[in-house]
């Protein structure tokens, strides 16, 4: 049988400029032409390229499920683009032998002035589907997403919670042959969450047709696809069965500790609204410290669009991957509206981390006030050594603690 | 499996047109058309009479200021139905090519997240812009009536299907040109109004061409497609005299021949990586 996906040396090539500009001006331009005429004569020498996937080939056959992991920026996102035919590699080949249905992203078009009916057909049509297939799944759509009584309301009153379901009712009714699908379940909440699982499974092992899956969630890997591709650095370190490639992927994060020097820069990845991010563990760079400690973190933005007010969140997550923390400004202060910013920082400062001694995965959320711009799953691991707080030399039992308390007080007295 | 579309993705597709594509994506097309013009009339208690508004007052003020300078050599209509018809049209030239640039900037987000063929984006916005000609034209049509129903008896079709086929093709060149730059340079953004500015002084809107032409006048006529589309305009509806010579037309309509394939050529080789620059 052939393969529904052939991908043979796929690599994508970009070019850093060193201005680092998100777009150029012709005056720029001149400026740059006048203060340097030879410049753009060697400019070669002045773009640093940057293999951003090289060398990647696999093939899929019908009926596949394949997880595709690795770590922020090894080129899962690019390796999606490529194959959802957004984005052109720079060498290589991909046969496709069947529609590809790409979800990179939810409710990808909606228009807020537009209803609820409206934004369905418009939304189903740029995924691919004819009219008369979207009316025919209309109901379907509408009930899954559970909002007839709104069918006809702009979308604009809607809540982010029922925009998000009626997107993924629409995607959820795609009938590609190929289904593409990045990290849709970063956003949403539990309950949700657990329902487009549900529906992705039916996709892909009832219905018999193939899907690539995008995601940090392992336990979503594991179950969904048979098979994943382990992508670091832009190379295929492994294509196996989902169990064991998501062991090695594991073992690879804890042989590299993630990041230990506290700077995450993404300002070379142009899709990125997040520039940079900060870790400071008693003010000081870095991803290790000690109970009781004090941890600070700095993200740096940059947006096309104006952030009405730009919403920062931090999930700490222990070892076995279970939420411990998750907090976000929206909790601490009030959404003081209009700050109307492209370009910022955001920072949290935490006095004393209440996290017991152990390993945590940092997952930094990016937003407005309203959803996710961004979302970066262990951006950072942090190590937190069982130090004693006081004069005490006893610690508590790490078995019995995730959270640490600094400030009890104790009392003894004798009655 | 045989009977399934099979797609080749290379680093850089052959360089077609893209027609064919463009016409498997008829119901594409049709959708962002749809929703352009929804989203355009979205929240305003008038609505669709802003279309009509714009250059009814237009012609008003024309009318009272203008129409001592320039009615002298406007023979079949009356000065007022001349600069409606005019300004109709023009409207749907500048607005045609306008959208068309900023639907690329409008909807980056979808052109980042998903694949069609970008061609739709630009055509649709023209479309759009014909769905504004038409509504502006039955009011055209209404006013022709009041002044003498023989004027609309008189209508040549065919004229006028010409005059439109080069609007449209001009404003939809501009358009295809500009979209490209944009993504590399912002700065066109605010050129191409200002383009269009120019354009219309130097298109007959508010004024009839008057012959012997000096050779200014005829290169700005060869350059300058919208003045044929205007005078066959004026030809369709009133019957008034073109005062080009077949020479100029054949000239003019090779000029607007090569607008469009420049701007069709530049656009095709732009698109490939408009989600990398947008």
């Amino acid at each position: 049988m052939q393969p529904i996906i052939e991908v043979h040396n796929i690599g994508k090539k970009f070019k850093i400029h060193h201005e680092k500009q998100p777009y150029l001006s012709v005056r720029d331009s001149l400026v740059n032409f006048i203060k340097s005429p030879f410049k753009n004569i060697l400019s070669n020498s002045f773009d640093e390229e940057f293999w951003a996937l090289k060398d990647v080939s696999f093939n899929v056959y019908e009926g596949e499920s394949i997880g595709i992991i690795g770590k922020n920026g090894a080129g899962k996102s690019t390796l999606l683009k490529i194959l959802s035919r957004i984005t052109p590699p720079s060498e290589g080949k991909i046969i496709l032998r069947g529609r590809v249905a790409s979800l990179l992203e939810v409710g990808t078009g909606f228009h807020p002035e537009l209803t609820g009916r409206e934004n369905v057909f418009f939304n189903g049509a740029i995924l691919g589907m004819k009219r008369a297939e979207i009316k025919r799944k209309f109901d379907e759509i509408v009930d899954f997403a559970g909002v007839e009584k709104f069918i006809d309301t702009p979308l604009k009153h809607y809540s982010s919670g029922m925009q998000l379901r009626l997107a993924f009712a629409v995607a959820a009714f795609l009938e590609a042959e190929i289904l593409v699908i990045d990290e849709v379940l970063a956003v949403g909440d539990a309950e949700f969450q657990k329902k487009c699982l549900g529906k992705m499974e039916e996709v892909s092992k009832q219905q018999g047709r193939t899907v690539l899956f995008v995601s940090h969630n392992m336990g979503a890997v594991e179950n969904l696809c048979k098979k994943s591709i382990l992508l670091i650095n832009g190379n295929i370190e492994t294509i196996d069965e989902s169990s064991l490639v998501i062991q090695k992927y594991l073992n690879f994060i804890e042989e590299n500790n993630g990041n230990t020097t506290g700077i995450i820069d993404l300002k070379n990845n142009k899709d990125s609204i997040i520039q940079r991010i900060e870790m400071l563990c008693n003010g000081k760079h870095g991803t290790t410290t000690s109970l009781g400690s004090e941890l600070e973190i700095k993200l740096f933005f940059k947006s096309d669009e104006k952030l009405e007010f730009p919403v920062l969140g931090v999930i700490f997550r222990d070892s076995q991957n279970n939420p411990i923390i998750g907090i976000n400004n929206k909790h601490y202060i009030e959404n003081i509206s209009k700050i109307d910013i492209n370009k910022g920082e955001i920072s949290m400062k935490i006095p004393s981390l209440p996290l017991y001694a152990g390993i945590y995965h940092i997952d930094i959320h990016f937003g407005n006030s309203f959803i996710d711009l961004q979302v970066l799953k262990d951006c950072f691991t942090l190590h937190i050594d069982a130090v004693p707080f006081t004069n005490s030399i006893e610690l508590p039992d790490a078995k019995l603690n995730k959270v640490f308390i600094k400030n009890v007080d104790w009392k003894i007295q004798s009655i | 499996m045989d009977n399934k579309p099979e797609y080749t993705i290379l680093p850089r597709g052959k360089f077609s047109l893209g027609i064919a594509e463009l016409l498997q994506y008829k119901e594409l097309i049709y959708i962002f058309t749809w929703r352009e013009i929804k989203v355009k009339y979205k929240q305003t208690a008038i609505g669709v009479l802003w279309v009509v508004l714009q250059p009814l007052l237009m012609m008003l003020i024309i009318n009272a200021f203008l129409a001592n300078v320039f009615k002298h050599n406007i023979t079949n209509a009356p000065y007022y139905l001349f600069v409606f018809s005019g300004l109709i049209s023009w409207n749907l030239f500048s607005s045609a090519a306008n959208t068309s640039v900023n639907a690329i900037l409008t909807n980056a987000n979808i052109i980042k997240k998903i694949y069609f063929p970008r061609l739709i984006i630009p055509v649709s916005s023209v479309l759009s812009s014909l769905v504004d000609f038409f509504i502006s034209f039955f009011v055209l049509l209404i006013f022709m009536l009041i002044e003498d129903y023989h004027l609309i008896l008189n209508i040549n079709l065919l004229y006028f299907l010409i005059s439109l086929i080069v609007i449209v093709f001009f404003s939809l060149a501009l358009g295809l040109y500009f979209s490209a730059l944009i993504v590399k340079y912002r700065d066109f953004r605010y050129a191409l109004p200002f383009l269009i500015q120019l354009l219309f002084f130097l298109s007959p809107v508010i004024y009839n061409i008057h012959l012997p032409n000096p050779l200014l006048q005829q290169i700005i006529l060869i350059l300058n497609p919208m003045i044929l589309g205007m005078q066959w305009m004026r030809k369709a509806l009133f019957g008034t005299d073109i005062q080009i010579d077949n020479l100029q037309i054949i000239e003019s309509m090779i000029m607007l021949i090569i607008y469009f394939f420049i701007g069709l050529y530049t656009f095709r080789r732009t698109e490939e990586y408009i989600a990398d620059r947008i």
